[in-house]
């Protein structure tokens, strides 16, 4: 179930000292989902992805990234 | 006792306890079919077989149930929505056998074993793949054959494909 979708949630943790468990108290889900949302090998839905901003208290597109497939120029 | 998946979480527990359990009443259930078959008896297999199926439920219930955190997210529910499609493949699988068999092809199997082996095999399969997905792979299948197919599907292989079939519908 690995995305293209890229995400800091690592680093937004980490400068808030706070731990996986504590993360996924906040947003509702097991600590297992947020280590594969971390390892990007699951992209949340939308109401968790929303739920993450704002724990962190930052605009989504500051937590996810998409990184688009390339497309060959016509 | 300690389980030897005891420090995983409460879903993948469950789902180890679902393999194992499976495993053992399909062998059971196989080596009852043998005996049965074989020597004529002892039929007593068939209350092992139920035996092999309660106690270790009634340990789990017991024992899982009562020690671990029982959230499921939204994860769960995809994970386990993957592995019921597996376990739907291999039963509708099972149907057509037992139609094929209906016509009278002569598989030495009556309709109800198959149902059971099925049965069986489904829930295992279902099972399987649900932890497989968990341990981080793609699916059911090795990863080298997920990522080759993946790259083969990207939206350029299949603007080519596209415009090929278009380039030989317009040829006179």
């Amino acid at each position: 179930m690995s995305s293209r979708i890229r995400n800091t949630i690592r680093e937004l943790r980490a400068a808030r000292s706070m731990t996986q468990q504590d993360l996924a108290d906040l947003i509702f889900v097991t600590r297992q989902t947020v280590v594969a949302i971390e390892g990007d090998k699951y992209s949340p839905s939308l109401e968790v992805a929303f739920r993450i901003a704002e724990v962190f208290g930052v605009p989504l597109e500051q937590v996810f990234q998409y990184d688009p497939p390339r497309l060959r120029r016509r | 006792m300690k389980l030897p998946f005891a420090d995983l979480p409460l879903r993948q527990k469950q789902l180890w306890f679902e393999v194992i359990l499976h495993s053992l009443l399909l062998a059971t259930f196989v080596a009852g079919h043998f005996f049965w078959h074989a020597f004529r008896g002892p039929r007593s297999i068939a209350y092992i077989f139920m035996l092999s199926y309660l106690l270790p439920n009634v340990y789990s219930g017991l024992k899982i149930y009562t020690t671990d955190d029982t959230r499921i997210d939204e994860r769960d529910n995809v994970i386990k929505g993957r592995g019921r499609n597996a376990g739907y493949l291999l039963m509708t699988f099972g149907i057509w056998f037992i139609l094929i068999d209906q016509e009278g092809r002569g598989f030495p199997l009556a309709t109800g074993t198959v149902l059971v082996l099925v049965w069986l095999g489904s829930r295992i399969l279902t099972s399987s793949v649900q932890l497989r997905i968990y341990a981080g792979h793609e699916a059911w299948w090795p990863d080298n054959l997920v990522a080759a197919f993946n790259r083969r599907r990207n939206p350029e292989s299949i603007r080519a494909s596209m415009e090929s079939l278009r380039a030989k519908r317009e040829r006179p």
